[in-house]
């Protein structure tokens, strides 16, 4: 014979459950909020190296295939080695995605690196990426 | 004197612009630490022994003596020790040199009413050793083509570079040379004979001195009275050739004997040869391309052209291109040869480091002169058409300082 009190360990059960999914619901944009918070410096500087990496590479080719000399192939084999910051970049930005940031967050994080010296733009790229 | 006083105070204690503390623990990136093997070597990088040039003990004892004996100056007292020593990484720990006149070492130069030498004394590491064949931060001595280029033109009084340039301090003006009223109006005359007539009495004081002159004359195998200046200037690159030759480094185990290096050594050395940029000029067993480049470093009150400018190059070849450029700095043992720059104006590594890709830090324009701040104009100019590092923070710098730590000895 069941225990009287067996249905209501279940119901306890079930509402307990019920309150922590509606917390953890509630809490994600917070926990998202605040993992953003404390790597937007670090990543705003990988998103940066990295794009200056990738652009001076870029350079460096073309000027060696303008240019064909010595000092440009040399200049694009450092442009190469410069790239290593690239993977730094992807490194941290999938552990960021580990910690539950999603694209979305992580392309307002970019954003906000990209248009750091635009300070008072900050709140019209959040704005904008929010309609995503 | 008193920006050298300023700045040789900094000297002894780096400004604190460094924010991470640098990581002890060994590199483990198998990628990257393969990628700098490659690049390190690819780049010109070979074994010290490789480097060595092999010299002749008896000239180099001779050297030796020559190099301590203030019997160089032909009116003053002076050595080449007193400028070079070891505690300073062989140069003098001070912005720009203080040539005849002054006493001891170190800061202690500054007190003793000595000559000012408008420009930073430089180290020995690697002088005359394979392929380092250009001399001074101007290259007013150099060999192209085989051929010895200098001053004294087809007269040159060797077929050796190093040799010819170790001719030109016991001439220099302030720096061995009293500039007295007799002099400027007997020697200075800019021409070889007057360079000469120093050179010869000199010659025969070392030949007359009870201890050299017996050495000189055992060295090359002539009596005392048949030495010349030229039998001096060999002794003297003997020494100076064997004594500051390239030792092995932590950089050379790593790329030929697989030794460790850490992780901000690794991270450095990356930058280095990367996204900084550094090897663009920094190339070669001697991390110089032994070629003439601008960085707008400050320029210390004192200058080679007068009112704190400084031409540099320009001086030797009368190339406007050539304004404001100077020969690439070989950096083996460069975390030990404070202050930098071809004026001493930069009291720690991170800052010369710093001066490469953002100048305008280094400086205080409100407190500069109308015409200071137009030299900088100038400067500026040819600067910022070198290849420069993309624009790296203090971590980064932190770890280039790192990576140039693994080349010295």
């Amino acid at each position: 014979m069941p225990s009287r009190f067996a249905h209501s360990r279940i119901v306890t059960h079930l509402l307990a459950l019920s309150v922590g999914v509606a917390m953890a619901w509630t809490a994600m944009p917070l926990w998202r909020e605040a993992v953003m918070h404390f790597n937007q410096e670090r990543y705003g500087i990988l998103v940066e190296q990295c794009d200056m990496a990738m652009q001076d590479h870029f350079a460096a080719r073309q000027e060696a295939e303008m240019h064909p000399a010595p000092q440009a192939k040399a200049m694009v084999s450092a442009g190469e080695l410069g790239l290593v910051t690239c993977q730094d970049y992807d490194i941290y930005q999938k552990r960021l995605m580990q910690w539950g940031l999603r694209e979305s967050e992580l392309a307002q994080m970019r954003l906000i690196a990209i248009e750091a010296r635009a300070s008072d733009l900050d709140d019209v790229v959040k704005i904008h990426e929010i309609q995503f | 004197m008193a920006a050298i006083l300023a700045t040789s105070a900094c000297s002894d204690q780096p400004t604190p612009t460094i924010q991470r503390e640098r990581d002890p623990s060994p590199a483990s990136d198998h990628m990257r630490l393969g990628a700098l093997r490659r690049a390190v070597t690819a780049n010109g990088f070979v074994r010290a022994a490789d480097l060595a040039v092999p010299v002749d003990s008896k000239q180099r004892e001779a050297g030796k003596l020559i190099f301590a004996s203030p019997l160089m100056s032909i009116n003053g007292s002076i050595s080449c020790r007193d400028c070079h020593l070891e505690q300073f990484g062989s140069a003098d720990g001070l912005p720009v040199a203080v040539g005849v006149g002054a006493k001891g070492s170190g800061k202690d130069r500054l007190s003793g009413g000595g000559q000012i030498v408008p420009r930073n004394a430089l180290a020995f590491w690697g002088r005359g050793s394979r392929g380092f064949d250009t001399f001074f931060w101007d290259g007013k001595v150099s060999a192209r083509n085989g051929r010895v280029v200098s001053q004294f033109g087809k007269d040159a009084p060797s077929d050796d570079p190093f040799v010819v340039a170790m001719h030109l301090p016991s001439v220099e003006l302030r720096e061995m040379v009293d500039d007295t009223p007799q002099v400027e109006e007997t020697l200075v005359t800019e021409s070889v004979n007057s360079a000469n007539r120093i050179q010869n009495a000199l010659a025969k004081r070392f030949a007359r001195d009870p201890v050299i002159g017996p050495h000189l004359a055992g060295a090359f195998g002539v009596p005392a009275t048949a030495i010349t200046f030229n039998e001096v200037a060999t002794s003297l690159a003997a020494f100076i050739r064997d004594e500051f030759r390239i030792r092995p480094t932590k950089l050379e185990r790593f790329v030929f004997d697989a030794g460790p290096l850490t992780t901000s050594e690794l991270n450095g050395g990356i930058l280095f040869y990367g996204r900084g940029k550094c090897v663009a000029c920094h190339n070669g067993p001697y991390f110089s391309d032994m070629q003439f480049h601008a960085v707008a470093f400050p320029q210390m009150a004192f200058g080679k052209n007068g009112f704190g400018i400084d031409y540099g190059r320009y001086n030797v070849t009368f190339d406007p291109e050539d304004r404001y450029k100077f020969r690439t700095p070989p950096l083996f043992n460069v975390t030990k040869t404070a202050p930098y720059s071809h004026s001493g104006s930069v009291p720690t590594l991170d800052k010369a480091i710093i001066a490469h890709f953002d100048p305008l830090r280094l400086l205080d324009t409100g407190k500069m002169t109308v015409r200071q701040r137009a030299d900088l104009y100038a400067r500026l100019g040819p600067a910022a058409r070198e290849p420069l590092p993309s624009a790296l923070n203090a971590d980064d710098v932190s770890e280039l300082v790192a990576f140039l730590g693994t080349i010295n000895f």
